[in-house]
């Protein structure tokens, strides 16, 4: 067992145990020659009692409703909670670091233990707003709180060269078929505009073609003898009026005849 | 409707002998077809049915028959709507003599007197009744120029005959629509339904009984009545036997052809008397034309005028003294036809 390890075993066992329960409890002999022969050991044992007094005048804090839904959420229930209050028991108590020892040894040395003046209030530190807000986040969403904080750790990973001239290729590759394309439509629109303008000089055409079918129609077109309509068949000559009957069978006669 | 003219052959001699603007008449009374210069190609007729068309342009006076037919025509006349339905039997002994004699009137109601008054006048009408009345193929050659004809397909019975059906309509002008049942094995029209352009009846001449072996006893044959003669080929016969030279157009756009050639004696519509007339009868295919050329006219004054007359019918006439000379103009073709062939008479 090393030194250190030693330290540890009576640093633990002096903040587990009441100070004024440690006697009769007793320490064991190991623990207490180490204490003898050990300055920083002894440091902390004087500090002790002051760290104790300080951490017991903290105003206690409530733990925030959202953490009994979180450990249940978190663990479940049954056997599991069991197991979970199992695994927190038996995680390794922490000892104050050496350096709050030597802090908190200052203010006490050279003073007589049984008259020393009571220390000064120990001042409670405030959290920063951050750290209030962080750990409300945490609190309410620790799935989306964790990923948060996981993300921005993450190693960047470069792009591959490959993926690079990929999509340069790819670039260059829609360059040219947008280029084609454009190039397609204005050829499209070029002879869009032959074609329509093939097809308006056409329907130019039809339509003075058009124009002047009427006018020959309905305007009877010139001829070398004046054209009279009769007002009845009685102004026929007599062999056309006999052809006549012949072919119509009486219809072309009076309906009186 | 302006249509150019092409050259309208007349008759084999006078086109020879070059004869100015007149042609003579043709030789025979047989029917010929003279022109020379087709208006268009036969995109109208299927090459499958000109054999049909030259069965049906014969089967009148060529197949052996007889039966009874309904007449119905619709007819608008100096514009107001006339109808006439009668029935009537016809015989044809397949040699050229033929026979129509009206049995019944059915239209217009009619007294007796009247009726059998209506029945002896068709029987001098029966020579027109057979050649110009009804529908029929008159020539092949102007038919394919100017008609078309679409199969519909369908399989119809008229008086117990199988026949089929078809679509014809001219081509050329604004014109009457005919739809025909045509005997499966005579190639005779049985029906022929005649509709205007904007398919209105105007006529319907139907079998309703049709023999194929007939005895033809007691049949009387037609006799012509008019007195007309055949004109002959040779200008100065034909000049001799009408007193003028006979003039024909000499141009018509290819649409017709001659059928036959005739003088005709007829009143003189001058005063009394009568009057000599060159008769030419045309054909488009389907529908005929009369010319009638009257020589000089003999009570000049009223001189290049053309009367043109009511339509009776599908029927239509023009006349007038044109140069001095009578000409009548009267077919079932729009009466521009008839404006054209006279002014290609000048």
């Amino acid at each position: 067992m090393t030194s250190n390890s030693i330290c540890d075993r009576l640093r633990s066992a002096w903040v587990d145990a009441a100070p004024a329960a440690l006697a009769s409890a007793g320490l064991e002999v190991e623990l207490r020659e180490h204490l003898a022969s050990c300055p920083a050991c002894q440091r902390v044992m004087r500090a002790w009692p002051l760290a104790a007094r300080a951490l017991s005048e903290l105003p206690r804090c409530a733990a925030p409703r959202e953490l009994d839904s979180a450990v249940v959420a978190a663990l479940q229930a049954g056997a599991r909670s069991d197991r979970a209050v199992r695994a927190l028991e038996r995680l390794a108590r922490l000892t104050p670091p050496d350096e709050l020892a030597e802090a908190l040894e200052q203010p006490v040395a050279g003073a007589a233990p049984s008259d020393a003046p009571p220390p000064a209030p120990v001042t409670r530190a405030t959290a920063p707003r951050v750290l209030e807000r962080l750990v409300s986040e945490e609190l309410s969403d620790p799935a989306k709180a964790r990923v948060r904080r996981h993300v921005g750790g993450l190693r960047r990973l470069a792009a591959p060269a490959e993926l690079a001239s990929r999509v340069e290729q790819r670039l260059r590759s829609d360059r040219a078929r947008a280029s084609a394309a454009a190039a397609l439509r204005v050829e499209v629109r070029r002879r869009l505009r032959l074609a329509l303008g093939a097809a308006a000089a056409f329907a130019l055409v039809a339509i003075a073609l058009l124009v002047e079918r009427p006018e020959d129609a309905t305007q009877p077109r010139p001829r070398p003898f004046r054209v009279e309509h009769a007002s009845s068949l009685a102004s026929l000559s007599p062999i056309t009026r006999g052809m006549l009957d012949g072919v119509s069978s009486g219809l072309s006669k009076p309906q009186s005849d | 409707m302006s249509r150019p003219f092409s050259f309208l052959a007349a008759l084999g001699l006078a086109l020879v002998a070059g004869c100015g603007g007149g042609v003579d008449a043709e030789p025979t009374a047989a029917p010929r077809a003279i022109l020379t210069a087709p208006a268009g190609g036969n995109a109208g007729v299927s090459r499958n049915l000109l054999p049909l068309l030259k069965r049906m342009s014969l089967a009148p006076s060529n197949v052996s028959h007889s039966g009874v037919r309904r007449v119905e025509q619709y007819w608008l006349v100096d514009g107001q709507p006339r109808e006439l339905r009668y029935r009537e039997q016809v015989s044809s002994d397949g040699a050229g003599l033929f026979a129509v004699d009206a049995t019944e009137l059915l239209a217009p109601a009619s007294t007796a007197q009247q009726t059998a008054l209506f029945l002896v006048l068709q029987k001098a009408r029966e020579g027109f009744v057979q050649r110009y009345r009804d529908f029929a193929v008159r020539d092949v050659d102007s038919f394919v120029r100017n008609y078309s004809i679409i199969d519909t397909g369908a399989l119809v019975t008229v008086a117990g005959r199988s026949c089929n059906e078809y679509i014809v309509q001219r081509t050329a002008g604004e014109s009457v629509r005919y739809q025909i049942a045509v005997d499966a094995q005579t190639a005779l029209v049985l029906r022929a339904r005649q509709e205007s352009a904007s398919g209105t009846l105007l006529s319907l001449v139907e079998f309703e009984s049709l023999n194929l072996a007939p005895t033809h006893a007691g049949v009387a044959w037609h006799q012509p009545l008019t007195d007309e003669r055949t004109l002959p080929a040779d200008p100065g016969l034909a000049r001799a036997q009408l007193g003028f030279e006979p003039r024909l157009p000499r141009t018509d756009g290819g649409l017709f052809a001659l059928k036959s050639a005739t003088s005709i004696e007829a009143p003189n519509p001058a005063g009394a008397g009568t009057l000599m007339w060159a008769k030419h009868t045309l054909t488009d295919g389907v529908e005929v034309v009369f010319f009638l050329h009257g020589g000089p006219d003999t009570a000049p004054g009223r001189d290049d005028i053309v009367r043109v007359a009511p339509a009776v019918g599908p029927w239509n006439t023009a006349e007038g003294s044109l140069h001095g000379e009578l000409y009548t103009a009267m077919g079932r073709v729009p009466v521009e036809d008839l404006l054209d062939l006279l002014e290609a008479a000048l």
